[in-house]
């Protein structure tokens, strides 16, 4: 089992090219990015102000 | 309402060419459908076989009708929310004739033979450099509308709009690079699995953006203003937002499983598929739930039951996809025509039902005049439902025999049916299929019947008007 997880997971970081470095930091980056928005979303504190928007659409005729 | 000078007529164009495009688009796709069951509609042709004819109806449902639909809705939608008229009426019209221009030249193109050969990209270089000045025009008449709103909050569905414009720039221009050698023919400047992994890249995103994104759009305004009750969750439209832009990018490898592709780049694919449920199901329990505590109004109101029904398929198709999408479905499922059943599940149950509820909200609000027929509404609602459904069951039974009938080995190891025992086990369905996409294609014909008589009515009474104004 060990074997296997560090098999799936073994990288030639000494191959890796100047695209791959920048898809990787790019996706590492967007990852925490989502990460942070979950939790900003979700979070009790931001509640009130994110759902005072909900009926936004109620009072466009006004 | 009245009382602010917003550009209705470029949406009221543009909602009429949507109707007109729906029963165009699915006519031509129950022909081909015809074709494909009984082989003598071919005619021997090459201009009305199958091969020229099914991009002009992939073509005319995709970029005429969801694409008439989504600058219809996304015109009315900025001005209202944004409580503002558009920023330039002239780019506005430049989107209407670029747009229609474009559509025209693939009627003329495609029949003729004129192809780039690339799936839900097929026009020729011309025609592609016109979409992108006529989509640029419309992304910057779009944020500049919103630059300049009086309403200090952007919407969530200007967001998803936005997003979709911003994403088909890139998708569609990257995709359609090629050097052209003459007027309508060109080459592609990627090549082999490069190519391939370009055309997916786009293929699922053309679904993913302009034909999800966009029409999650639809759904954040029309779902609200035709149940009269504010949305459900707005945090999780925040979250669906985010998650859907960051995970739709990931998918394309997915449609490349057991290619020359790496191996790897399928299985992220199939990884951020599934992940991908879990944004869609918020979203379609988001605008479903929108209904809680009047879940009556589906009684009586038959546009509110186009739009929740759209997102039950909505849900339906966002499950199945990344169930297809997982290696070992893949392995029955792909090259079979539980793709095609798939395809049309999200085409015909979410994006056209959806599309039709917003078209029908919005004509009795731009004529001002209440729907020629109500039941008639209902007639197409059930039409579209009941057409929805044969077409989806027949594809389901042909795809899933065609994937076992393929991998079916005797004992000596040989395959047990050869392609064209196949095939000819596909003829009933391929028939019932036919009649699935006649009943949709009819119900288009009603709502055509019914938005045009309503227009004649609405401009009747506005001429007494004027007339008895002026006696």
């Amino acid at each position: 089992m060990k074997w296997f997880i560090s098999e799936f997971f073994a990288m030639d970081i000494a191959a890796m090219t100047a695209s791959d470095w920048l898809a990787t930091i790019m996706s590492v980056l967007l990852s925490v990015a989502i990460g942070i928005t979950y939790y900003r979303v979700f979070h009790p504190r931001y509640k009130e102000s994110l759902e005072s928007h909900r009926d936004h659409l109620m009072h466009e005729d006004s | 309402m009245e009382t602010k000078p917003y550009n209705y007529n470029i949406v009221k164009f543009f909602t009429i060419m949507a109707c007109i495009y729906l029963v165009i688009g699915t006519g031509v796709g129950v022909w081909i459908a015809s074709e494909l069951a009984w082989p003598v509609l071919n005619f021997d042709n090459p201009y009305l076989s199958f091969g020229r004819l099914r991009p002009v109806h992939t073509n005319t449902v995709i970029f005429a009708f969801a694409g008439s639909t989504l600058m219809a809705t996304a015109y009315y939608v900025v001005q209202r929310t944004c409580s503002v008229a558009l920023w330039s009426n002239k780019l506005a019209w430049f989107t209407f004739w670029g747009w229609n221009v474009v559509i025209i030249g693939m009627f003329i193109t495609l029949p003729l033979g004129y192809t780039q050969s690339k799936e839900y990209a097929e026009m020729e270089w011309p025609l592609d450099v016109l979409i992108t000045v006529v989509w640029l025009a419309f992304t910057f008449n779009f944020i500049m509308t919103i630059a300049i709103r009086r309403i200090s909050h952007i919407y969530v569905a200007n967001w998803f709009y936005l997003a979709m414009m911003i994403a088909i720039i890139y998708l569609h221009v990257v995709n359609s690079l090629s050097i052209p050698v003459e007027l309508w023919k060109s080459y592609s400047i990627f090549a082999g699995v490069q190519d391939a992994m370009i055309q997916w890249w786009w293929g699922h995103n053309a679904v993913g953006f302009f034909l999800t994104a966009g029409f999650l759009a639809i759904m954040y305004y029309f779902v609200p203003k035709q149940a009269n009750r504010p949305i459900y969750s707005y945090r999780l439209s925040v979250i669906h937002f985010w998650a859907l832009v960051f995970g739709y990018v990931w998918l394309g490898a997915h449609h490349l499983q057991y290619t020359a592709l790496p191996d790897w780049t399928g299985s992220l694919g199939a990884a951020i598929s599934l992940a991908m449920i879990i944004p869609s199901w918020g979203g379609a329990i988001n605008g479903m739930f929108t209904l809680s505590g009047a879940w009556d109004k589906l009684r009586t109101d038959y546009i509110l039951r186009f739009l929740i029904v759209s997102l039950a398929f909505y849900a339906m198709s966002t499950f199945e996809g990344p169930v297809m999408s997982s290696k070992t479905v893949n392995a029955l499922s792909h090259y079979t025509d539980w793709t095609i059943g798939h395809v049309h599940a999200g085409a015909l149950g979410w994006v056209a039902m959806v599309s039709i509820g917003a078209i029908y909200h919005m004509v009795e609000k731009l004529w001002r005049v209440p729907l020629y027929s109500t039941k008639l509404v209902n007639t197409h609602f059930w039409m579209a439902t009941i057409g929805t459904v044969i077409y989806i069951t027949a594809m389901w039974v042909s795809g899933i025999m065609q994937g076992l009938m393929w991998r079916a080995y005797d004992d000596y190891g040989n395959l047990a049916y050869t392609f064209v025992e196949s095939v000819a086990q596909m003829h009933p369905y391929y028939a019932m299929r036919a009649v699935g996409g006649l009943v949709f294609f009819l119900g288009a014909v009603v709502m055509l019947f019914n938005v045009t008589v309503t227009i004649r009515q609405a401009v009747k009474q506005n001429n007494a008007v004027t007339q008895s104004a002026m006696s």
